[in-house]
Formats: C-alpha cells, sequence, structure tokens
C-alpha cells in the first residue's frame, strides 16, 4: 500500500470514529432542541386585565372617560379609522374600531362602531351608517399588570398568520433571503463572513440563517467561539430538519429581543409594537414595521427612544432595501422616509399602573395559584378594576390631603396619609384600591394592611343588634346617654364620654346614632351584651377574632380599611353579604377558562334590621355628623354612612354608601400622630369628592316585606296617628309586629299644657 | 289636677338627680321629656294608626337586563350554564337592583345543584321584587325545590 493511500485510511477512519463519537453529542443537542420544541415553548407572564367598559344604551358615560379609557387602551385619535385601535370623536358622535379580544366568555371580533352620547348618557350604540342598534358590546379591558417569570422575559405570542405579510416579507429580505430555500445554514455566507471577518481582524459579517440566530437566542451563549458556532451550525441542521419552515420562522418572531424596560427583556415583534408604539402589530404603518426589523439588528444600539437618529437610519436603510426589492416604490419610499419615528415617548412600563389594587389581586391569587404557575402559564386574570373610579379615587384623595393641609397651614409638609376603597354594591366587587396618597407607590397599602382602630365606625354594628332584637328596639327606643361607670374588672372603672364632653339625657336611638354619641352607645352596648356585638360584627364579615372590650364599643377594635368595607358592603346590600371580589376569571393560553370566581350571597342578618339601620345612617348623611355631605354631594344623591374618629384625633373615618356604591376612607399618620382631624373634616371629605366624581345611583333601598311605616317625631320618640307636618316629622320604618313606639293623636304636641311647662323648667335649669 | 302636680315634682325631681349626676352641662338640643314619663297613656286603636306606604322608587326602563336575561336564558338552553351565569353577572354590572337577573341567577344554582345559593339568590331577588308576584313565586318555587333536593341528597 502506498504510503498516501495509507494515510488517507487513517484519516477516514479517525473521521470515521470521530464521527461515531460525536454521534452521543449529537443525540444530546437533538434532545435539548426536541425537548425544547415540544413543550411549553416560552414561560410567558401572567397578564392582568381590569374590568371591560361596557356600552349599551342608557349607561351613564361621560365622553370624557370614555376618552381617558380609550387612551390607557393605547388607542389612537385620528380623522379618519381604517383600522382597529382608533378612535374619533365629532360633536356628540364616538366612532371607535375595536380590537379583537378573547373574553373569559368568548371571543369579540373587531370592530367599527358609532356612540352618541348626550349629556353624559349614551343615546344610540350603532354600526356606523346603520340605524340598528347593538345591544351588548365592550370594549377589550385595559391590562394593567403582569406577573413576569423569573428571568424578566416578556413576550406577546403571535401566530405566523396573525403577522403582518409586510413584516415577513422585510423580515426575510433584511435577515435571510434565502430562509425557504436553505436548510438551516448557508456554508457559502458562513465562508464569506469568517474571511471577511479574519481580515478585518474582528466581527464585521454575520453569515448566520433565522434558523441560527433563533438557537443561538434558545439554546447558546452570545460568544463568538468555534465551538459555538460549530454547535449552532449543527442545530440549526437538526432543526430544520425536525421543524417545518413556518413553525422555525413563527418561533423566531416570539422569540427575538427588541428592547429592554428596567429589568424586563422585550420579546417578540408582538410586544415591541406595543412597547414602542403602543399599538397591536397589524395596526402598524410599514415605516414603523421597517423599524421592528431594522431594531433585530442591534436593540439597545438602535434604540429609538434613545438613539433617535441612529434608530430612524436604520429604519431607511430597511426602507432602501424594500425598494431595491421592488416592494416599494421610488415616491413610497421617499414618503416614508419623511415620517416620524413616532414611538411613543414613554415605554408602557412594566411596572403597573395601579400596585395597591395589584396587591388585592395577588393577595386572592395566592389562595388558589403557585407563584410559578402566575410566572410562566400565560394566564389571563381578569379583575373587577375600574379604572375610571380608580383614577379619580387616587385625584380625589391626593388633592383633598392637600386640600386639609393647606387649611391647616401645614402646605410644605406631606404629613397626610390616606385610604380608600370603593367596591359595588350588591355584587361586592372591588373597583378601587389606594392604599397610599402617592397611588404609584409599591409600598406600604394602607388599604389592605394597616390595622387602625376605627372609632365610631363600628356603631352600627352596636345598633344593628338592638334593631335585630325587634321584640324590644326600634328606631325611637330611649336610650340613655347620661353618666356611666363601666366596671372593667381589677378593680377598674371606665367612664366613657362624649366627643363634645357632654350628656345629652335620655333619648330615641336614632339620635344617639345621628349624633354619633357614645355614653347611649356605651349603655346601649352593654344592656345588649358584648358577645352580641361581637357576633354581629362577625356576621357583618369581620374575620378576625375581637376581644371583649367594653372599649370596642366605641371602635377601639383596629381593622385595616378593606374589612370595614366588608362590613358596611353587607348593610349596603340589605344584609345580603357577599365576599368582596378582585377576580373574575382566570383563563389559559388557549383561553379556557380554568376558574371561575362566581357571585356568591349569604343573607347574614335579618333585612328589615338593616333596612331600619339604613334609613338612621341616612339620616346620619342629612342632619347627623355628617351633614356636611349636603353641601359636598350633587343634589338628589342620596346615601347612607358614618363618620369615625379616634382619641387624640389619631384617625379620621368615613364609611358610607349610595345605591350602587359602598366606600371606606381613612385619613392618619403613619407614625400615629394626632391629624387634628374629625371623621367630618378629614375621611368625610374624601369620601364625597370621589363619590361627587363617579358615576353613581342615589340610595334607594327596597323595603323588605315586613316593614310598617309611620309618620313619627324623631325628637320625642312617638309615632303620630297619621301626618302631623312637625318639624321633627319623618316617615319612619318599622318591623311588622315588633314593638312600637308609643302612639299619640297628632296634634297632641304643643297643646298639651303641662308638656309645654316641663319642656320650659328643664330649659330654664339648663 | 294631682296627677299633673305628681307627674311635674316627679319630673323636676329627676331634672335635678340628672343634672347633679352631669359633669358638664348638657347642650341644645335635648330631647326631653323623656317620652314614657310624658305621654298620656291612651293607646291608640290600631285602626287610627296611618300606615302610609312611600312611593317606591321609580323604575328605569331596562333594555340592557332585558337583553342580558334574554342571552343566559340561551344560554342556559345550550346547557352552558357557567356562561349564563357570568352573562347574568355581567347584566347585574349593568343593573344590580334587576330582580329578575337575580332569580334567573338563583335557577342556574338550582341546575348546578348549588342548593345553598341558588336559595340566598332567591332570597336576595326576592328582596328587590317588590311587588312583582311573578318573580316571587319563581323564587319561592326555586327555595322550595332547593330545600327539596337538598334534603333528597
Amino acid at each position: 500500500m502506498k504510503k498516501s493511500s495509507r494515510l488517507i485510511l487513517i484519516l477516514l477512519a479517525l473521521t470515521a470514529g470521530g464521527a461515531l463519537l460525536s454521534v452521543p453529542y449529537i443525540l444530546r443537542l437533538d434532545g435539548q432542541i426536541t425537548s425544547r420544541f415540544e413543550g411549553r415553548r416560552w414561560e410567558l407572564p401572567a397578564r392582568i386585565y381590569a374590568r371591560p367598559l361596557e356600552l349599551y344604551v342608557g349607561k351613564t358615560l361621560s365622553i370624557d372617560s370614555l376618552e381617558k379609557e380609550l387612551i390607557q387602551l393605547r388607542y389612537s385619535r385620528q380623522k379618519n379609522i381604517d383600522k382597529p385601535g382608533e378612535y374619533s370623536i365629532s360633536g356628540d358622535a364616538v366612532t371607535i374600531y375595536s380590537r379583537t379580544f378573547s373574553f373569559s366568555d368568548g371571543q369579540q371580533p373587531a370592530t367599527l362602531i358609532k356612540l352618541t352620547i348626550r349629556n353624559k348618557i349614551i343615546t344610540a350604540v350603532t354600526a356606523p351608517g346603520n340605524t340598528e342598534q347593538i345591544s351588548l358590546f365592550r370594549l377589550e379591558p385595559v391590562q394593567y399588570a403582569s406577573i413576569y417569570p423569573t428571568h424578566h422575559e416578556d413576550r406577546l405570542l403571535i401566530k405566523l398568520t396573525e403577522a403582518p405579510e409586510l413584516l415577513i416579507k422585510t423580515l426575510l429580505l433584511v435577515e435571510d433571503r434565502t430562509f425557504y430555500s436553505h436548510k438551516g445554514i448557508r456554508p457559502a455566507a458562513i465562508l464569506r463572513a469568517a474571511l471577511a471577518n479574519i481580515k478585518a481582524g474582528r466581527t464585521v459579517q454575520g453569515g448566520s440563517t433565522l434558523t441560527q440566530q433563533l438557537v443561538k437566542n434558545l439554546f447558546l451563549s452570545s460568544e463568538q467561539t468555534l465551538f459555538r458556532k460549530a454547535n449552532e451550525a449543527i442545530m440549526s441542521l437538526l432543526l430544520e430538519y425536525h421543524y417545518g419552515k413556518d413553525e422555525i420562522l413563527e418561533t423566531y418572531l416570539n422569540e427575538v429581543y427588541l428592547g429592554q424596560d428596567g429589568n424586563r427583556a422585550i420579546h417578540g415583534f408582538a410586544l415591541a409594537s406595543r412597547f414602542y408604539f403602543g399599538r397591536n402589530l397589524n395596526e402598524l404603518e410599514p415605516e414603523q414595521l421597517a423599524l421592528l426589523v431594522g431594531l433585530v439588528k442591534g436593540a439597545s444600539y438602535y434604540n429609538p427612544r434613545h438613539h433617535a437618529e441612529r434608530a430612524k437610519s436604520r429604519r431607511d436603510q430597511v426602507l432602501d432595501l424594500l425598494f431595491s426589492a421592488h416592494d416599494l416604490t421610488a415616491e413610497e419610499t421617499e414618503l416614508l422616509k419623511n415620517k416620524p419615528l413616532a414611538v411613543t415617548s414613554e415605554a408602557p412600563s412594566g411596572i403597573t399602573a395601579y400596585p395597591a389594587f395589584l396587591q388585592l389581586v395577588r393577595k386572592q391569587l395566592a389562595r388558589d395559584y403557585k407563584d410559578e404557575d402566575l410566572r410562566s402559564e400565560g394566564l389571563s386574570i381578569f379583575t373587577t378594576l375600574d379604572p375610571i373610579i380608580q383614577q379619580k379615587a387616587e385625584t380625589d384623595l391626593n388633592r383633598q390631603l392637600s386640600a386639609i393641609e393647606r387649611r391647616s397651614g401645614k402646605q410644605a409638609r406631606q404629613t397626610l396619609q390616606g385610604a380608600l376603597v370603593i367596591a359595588s354594591v350588591d355584587q361586592g366587587e372591588v373597583v378601587a384600591v389606594v392604599g397610599d396618597r402617592a397611588s404609584r407607590q409599591t409600598g406600604f397599602n394602607r388599604a389592605l394592611d394597616m390595622k387602625r382602630p376605627i372609632g365610631s365606625v363600628i356603631k352600627p354594628a352596636v345598633y344593628l343588634t338592638a334593631l335585630a332584637r325587634p321584640e324590644v328596639y326600634n328606631l325611637l327606643t330611649t336610650v340613655y346617654d347620661t353618666p356611666l361607670t363601666v366596671p372593667l374588672g381589677g378593680g377598674k372603672d371606665w367612664q366613657p364620654e362624649n366627643y363634645d364632653h357632654l350628656f345629652h339625657g335620655p333619648l330615641p336611638l336614632m339620635q344617639a346614632l345621628i349624633h354619633s354619641y357614645n355614653v347611649a352607645t356605651v349603655q346601649l352596648g352593654m344592656d345588649l351584651g358584648l358577645d352580641g356585638i361581637i357576633d354581629m360584627l362577625h356576621k357583618l364579615g369581620i374575620e378576625d377574632e375581637i376581644a371583649a372590650f367594653p372599649s370596642l364599643l366605641l371602635g377601639s377594635v383596629e381593622l385595616p380599611p378593606i374589612e370595614v368595607l366588608q362590613m358596611y358592603q353587607t348593610i349596603a346590600a340589605g344584609g345580603y353579604q357577599t365576599p368582596l371580589r378582585a377576580i373574575l376569571a382566570v383563563t389559559d393560553q388557549q383561553n379556557n377558562t380554568l376558574q371561575r370566581y362566581p357571585l356568591k350571597v349569604q343573607q347574614t342578618v335579618e333585612s328589615g334590621a338593616v333596612f331600619c339601620l339604613s334609613a338612621a345612617l341616612q339620616a346620619v348623611t342629612i342632619e347627623g355628623t355628617a351633614s356636611a355631605l349636603q353641601g359636598l354631594l350633587p343634589g338628589g344623591l342620596a346615601v347612607a354612612g358614618k363618620t369615625g374618629t379616634t382619641n387624640d384625633l389619631r384617625d379620621s373615618w368615613f364609611a358610607g354608601f349610595s345605591g350602587s356604591h359602598v366606600a371606606v376612607a381613612w385619613v392618619g399618620r403613619d407614625d400615629n400622630t394626632p391629624t387634628g382631624l374629625t371623621g367630618a373634616t378629614g375621611a368625610l371629605g374624601v369620601w364625597a369628592a370621589v363619590m361627587a366624581d363617579i358615576d353613581t345611583s342615589p340610595l334607594q333601598p327596597q323595603p323588605p316585606g315586613d316593614i310598617d311605616w309611620y309618620y313619627a317625631d324623631i325628637t320625642l320618640g312617638r309615632i303620630f296617628n297619621q301626618r302631623c307636618g312637625t318639624d321633627a316629622e319623618r316617615l319612619l320604618p318599622f318591623i311588622r309586629n315588633g314593638l312600637l313606639p308609643e302612639a299619640t293623636y297628632c296634634g297632641r304636641r304643643g297643646n298639651n299644657p303641662l308638656e309645654r311647662t316641663i319642656h320650659n323648667i328643664f330649659n330654664l335649669l339648663q | 289636677m294631682k296627677t299633673a302636680c305628681q307627674l311635674l315634682s316627679l319630673s323636676l325631681l329627676s331634672v335635678l338627680l340628672f343634672q347633679g349626676c352631669a359633669v358638664y352641662p348638657p347642650p341644645q338640643p335635648v330631647y326631653y321629656p323623656p317620652p314614657a314619663t310624658t305621654i298620656p297613656n291612651q293607646p291608640i286603636p290600631d285602626t287610627d294608626l296611618v300606615r302610609p306606604a312611600p312611593t317606591p322608587p321609580p323604575q328605569r326602563p331596562n333594555a340592557i337586563a332585558a337583553e342580558f336575561s334574554r342571552q343566559a336564558t340561551e344560554q342556559a338552553r345550550q346547557g352552558r350554564l357557567n356562561l349564563a351565569a357570568a352573562t347574568l353577572e355581567r347584566g347585574l354590572r349593568a343593573s344590580p337592583k334587576n330582580a329578575k337577573l337575580w332569580s334567573q341567577l338563583a335557577e342556574i344554582e338550582l341546575q348546578q345543584d348549588h342548593y345553598l345559593q341558588a336559595r340566598s339568590l332567591a332570597a336576595k331577588s326576592n328582596s328587590l321584587a317588590g311587588t312583582d308576584t311573578a318573580i316571587i313565586e319563581k323564587n319561592q318555587w326555586i327555595i322550595r325545590e332547593s330545600l327539596k333536593r337538598a334534603a333528597g341528597q
């Protein structure tokens, strides 16, 4: 055998041996590829949505509120509308081209609708050019938060078929012209690039196909070694062997890195479109698509927000390529090159706009979901947040606190803090949570996590306990605001005092509540028994253990605002308690409903007693401690509620409800120092401001069947046989078959000389 | 006259006692004399008492509730009970005091064998039904049926 042929044989044997030895290695790479592609390809963040805005004839909605919602949804205002994500306003007509959205109960396709809004009421919902009304329509919900995978990659998945044709064309033109014909690598291009790089002494040219780029992004580091390059080539061949071109391209569209937002990495064209332009991919203009494709080369180097000129020249380069490929005419190219980059000035932050509400959602999610599932499964979480109310609540709280500080001359020092929570009355859906006057702060959430004594806000529970015993108590039963000593045990006594340090004598029960008299409340509460009051608090939805101290009757119990909200929800809903909810449904990536959080109702307190209590709580807002509301709320907006103030004016509370919303406001200081504010001078203003601001309906409770009405004198504590027309006369509810106050013939009062004499003598003695 | 004098002195006594105990003088308004001591003890016959019925709140014409109700009925007919329930909840967001929607929701719960919820929702519906006897009767049926089926389990 010749020497040379022996050499060839040895080489062949070595190659064969090498090939044989490399088989396990290649199989390992193959395993890596298939396992990644067969299973879930990405960890996807959970997306959290607000309630969708329903649009129907008769709904109260101002054009201003509607536009705010559209802006949050990143719709763009146009003169002529031709694609989803656009709207126009002209006079009282609003035209909207909605986007396709998968709701938890089904998909709603992109729709062009025209609304007529007059005096803040929707009077028509039609398709443009059509007079037939569309009965049910909703805008897609605002996505206000995400829960990201631990590696902080964020992406919105799209299918290849959903991607704009021009995007695909441009991408292939710029990055890989022979994508549909090569087998994963282009040896000639690699060789050419290698030579160019050697010649320049650094990397000046890349010969990577899209497949190689994808392999690099998915499996390999970015280091430029020969070994990595070899791996990349082998894996690219394997990928192409296993999977079709379309599947590889679709994966590429979703994987490619296109930007950075803090520690959140922006992956894929769909998310990049939202990130840079605030719009969906299929809503983009050609030059915008060109910019996104240009970013593939280097997302941070060409970052259009930081390096606008570089980004523009890169975009124009891409447009030129489209021209040279005859996809654009010269005029079109010039026209597009003259267009501005038009990226939104601020990236839609990965940080939520509503951190306080998100905290409530996460608390409720934690009951049913593992953190890792929330970070990886691409769940959609539909919540009850109403962004219109939430924004108003945030603004009103901060504005009111500033106003209070200005009034008390503490302008410079923003030391007051506040919390505000709002829910719908009958469904218990939390619509807004503000836990800090600086509402974007993600820190301590006073609405959920702060426990403070609730003061007189507790009193309705005491009076309700009485009213729930109709054989003994009604709204006019005499209670005693007279000096009182309560033995506390251990030889100690407690002598409760009123806020005004005065006693008000025997008086009708509802008067004691209307004027929030402490001593009468303690007397009544002690008569009823502390256990009865505690039992009532639990029936009203307070879950915490409550210790049976007499001071409980004046609200020494410490609760967070959200629990007070639950208590007042039960009262507002006539005794029909609904556990407060922030989540409605959770769906998976395929839009299957994983869980629905249905509306649950339980009657925990007799409706008759709650109805009578509500009448008294409404009187509080008309002639009692909260009468200031009359000047703060729009005329006709009947409400009910209760002020609360704690020792030394440390906490200022107001809790109450309209016909459709129940809300709790707290004002105080984090270091628990006195604020100088009562419930009426602090929290009441916050509560009134938001109630006046939102679309809510007046209180019109429906009397239960066991209610009888009588004309009554609420200062004397009697009922009349008929309408009498005295100043203190009110129409009052009483529980049928319960104890009635003494009845008197109308006309007796004032005509009785004896009564007059006693009255005069008493007044003389004061 | 004698009774009147007794009453007067009794009242005066109580006033003085009351004043003596008070640390602070009582302010205006004072609701006095207490009803028990001053009202002549003449019970008024029940027939003499007027029990006025306050005018019920005006019902807004509610086309939207009817539309949700119609849609939910259709969904329930197709056996898509969860979807029907979600639709009714949507309707209640638009029209929260609508007794018909609450009643329909109660019926869906009954169909799903959630007897306790069915009863609670039917009672809630009753509390809003006013004088609508058709709805009240339906709710009573739901409550009876829930109790019966629950007992049969």
